[in-house]
């Protein structure tokens, strides 16, 4: 996998454009926005530093974790495609240091399969590529919140759908290879 | 908002249980080191020898529960036990010759001869069919190699012949030859056969290099790579064919084709899953029910005597070699996974029939003859080749 397909992969799992969706035209504050980058940023990075130790603990071969990422890429990249990115400006929001970590970083960067991809370039390419193309695509998804591009709602649908037509299409590759792989 | 976060932890562990109920299953391979593979290798060689009849025939199925033998005989099992005790003797270890060549007789007395070739023929219903021939020969060429004894070689020329004549233009075989019409049995093929021969032809190169044997086993390379599982109409290609493994194993150092490269490929990954799946399976009623049964010795020794076929390929083409690690470690997998499901001393000691017992393998209580041919087979070579030795 080169660089470049790794940090599409990793964009396409998270999904700038339905966080910024979810997010809405409501724009967080500056000290939010780093801090939920900070953090977004390093537990990927230990999620790309571990990936290995991590399937080791749990008894699985990089090659059979392939097939189960390409699972969570499915389900999610299917659901996101169906129903599209949910609004959360709507709801309540928490007060204080919580506000920090919900919903911007929890569940919106980290979720599922972007975590999926980091083990999975991880394992496959080494960290230092899984951790970095992490850090971009949470950059992007932080910059696409700043510029309140959530408030084009119609627009970052269609974007949202487009990257998860493309999560589904990654993942029916993982999986092959997953099953295809010695 | 509590309730989206709440909502959303409830989803990831939910799918992460469902995960590693399924999918993420733990894989567990037990430890295995040359030594060890090889004397789990001997114990079945031990069983095949403790289970032979006075006339060379062994004890075909047995059940544990009951005590009982079962009735019923293959020809071709019959063959390709007896080779696996070769294979034994070729490694190095002749102290199976005796059971082995009691074997050999045995079928020696079961041959069909027609022009100027000859066929192993089964005793009980008269079939005359490919693949029994082509164990019989690989036998005699494994008998070869350990011995040097050349007092076959006419005999291997006549079943290579008899092979010949069930070959077709593109390098399938048919599977049976017709005794009552003197001819073969058009439209019938077997998906074991055919690679039981194309190894059989393969070994006729490596020993007899002049006579022109690996024209016919170019054909059917051709065939195995690009043809068979599509005209054979063969579910979820490529079939796990460990016979075509051990053929290009054995080929690979005459050179293969790009098609030939691709398939050795899809092959490896085949094994590689096949192996991946068993090791997340237990003996227990809840992972049957989520992963399905352990294989049995005979599945499992073929998935293990693959990779060794593909391991051979892999160290003697560059293309392949990227498949070296890999293929040794689910060969190491597989080997541990037999070794540690083989009954040993003391299970056989609690056993009804300790002779029937010790050094097979059982799947519901009942054992079969080339549960341990295969796993006999797949252990001795993942000892030679996690010794760093050649295979024979």
């Amino acid at each position: 996998m080169n660089p470049w397909l790794a940090l599409l992969v990793t964009l396409s799992a998270l999904n700038p454009f339905a966080i910024a969706a979810s997010i809405g035209p409501k724009r967080p504050e500056r000290f939010a926005l780093l801090a939920a980058g900070i953090v977004g940023v390093a537990a990927y990075a230990v999620a790309a530093v571990t990936a290995n130790d991590l399937l080791r603990a749990l008894s699985v071969e990089p090659e059979t974790f392939d097939v189960a990422a390409g699972v969570i890429l499915a389900a999610s990249g299917a659901s996101l495609l169906a129903v599209g990115p949910r609004p959360l400006s709507a709801e309540p929001q928490p007060d204080g240091f919580r506000s920090l970590l919900v919903p911007l970083v929890f569940p919106l960067l980290l979720a599922p399969s972007p975590l999926a991809v980091a083990v999975l370039i991880s394992a496959r390419e080494g960290w230092e590529l899984a951790a970095v193309s992490s850090g971009a695509a949470v950059a992007a998804a932080l910059l696409l919140v700043a510029a309140r591009i959530g408030r084009s709602r119609a627009a970052v649908d269609g974007l949202a759908r487009l990257l998860a037509a493309l999560t589904v299409i990654f993942a029916a590759a993982f999986a092959v290879d997953g099953i295809r792989s010695v | 908002m509590r309730r989206t976060a709440l909502f959303s932890v409830a989803v990831w562990a939910l799918g992460a249980v469902l995960l590693r109920a399924t999918i993420l299953a733990p894989q567990y391979c037990p430890a295995v080191s040359p030594e060890s593979a090889l004397a789990s290798a001997r114990l079945a060689a031990a069983w095949i020898e403790s289970n032979q009849y006075p006339d060379g025939s062994y004890v075909y199925e047995y059940t544990i529960d009951s005590d009982t033998d079962l009735l019923g005989y293959n020809v071709v099992r019959h063959a390709g036990v007896t080779m696996s005790l070769y294979q034994l003797a070729a490694a190095g270890d002749l102290s199976v010759l005796p059971a082995a060549d009691a074997g050999l007789r045995w079928m020696l007395r079961n041959l069909y001869r027609h022009d100027d070739w000859a066929a192993l023929q089964d005793p009980g219903n008269g079939t005359v069919r490919l693949g029994a021939t082509a164990l019989m020969l690989a036998s005699l060429l494994q008998r070869r190699i350990a011995t040097g004894d050349d007092q076959y070689d006419d005999l291997m020329r006549e079943l290579a012949r008899g092979m010949l004549a069930l070959q077709l233009p593109d390098g399938a075989f048919l599977n049976r030859w017709d005794v009552a019409a003197a001819a073969p049995v058009p439209g019938e093929r077997s998906k074991y056969a055919t690679g039981e021969a194309f190894w059989a032809l393969t070994l006729m190169h490596r020993l007899f290099p002049d006579e022109g044997w690996d024209v016919p086993a170019r054909r059917t390379a051709r065939y195995l790579a690009e043809d068979r599982d599509r005209v054979e109409n063969l579910k979820f290609p490529p079939w796990a064919d460990q016979w075509a493994a051990y053929g290009f194993g054995e080929m690979a150092a005459w050179g293969l084709t790009d098609s030939e490269v691709r398939y050795l490929e899809s092959l490896a990954g085949r094994f590689g899953l096949l192996v991946r799946s068993d090791a997340a399976r237990r003996d227990t009623w809840w992972s049957r029910l989520l992963h399905g049964r352990q294989a049995r010795a005979a599945g499992l020794g073929t998935w293990g005597e693959g990779l060794a076929g593909l391991h051979r390929a892999a160290a003697a083409d560059p293309r392949l070699t990227h498949l070296l690690p890999a293929v040794e470690e689910r060969l190491a997998c597989a080997a541990g996974m037999l070794q540690e499901r083989q009954f040993d001393a003391r299970e056989a000691a609690a056993a009804p029939n300790r002779t029937r017992a010790e050094g097979a393998w059982f799947t519901d209580g009942i054992t079969r003859m080339d549960d341990q041919q295969h796993a006999l087979s797949a252990l001795l070579l993942a000892s030679l080749i996690l010794a760093g030795k050649d295979q024979p």
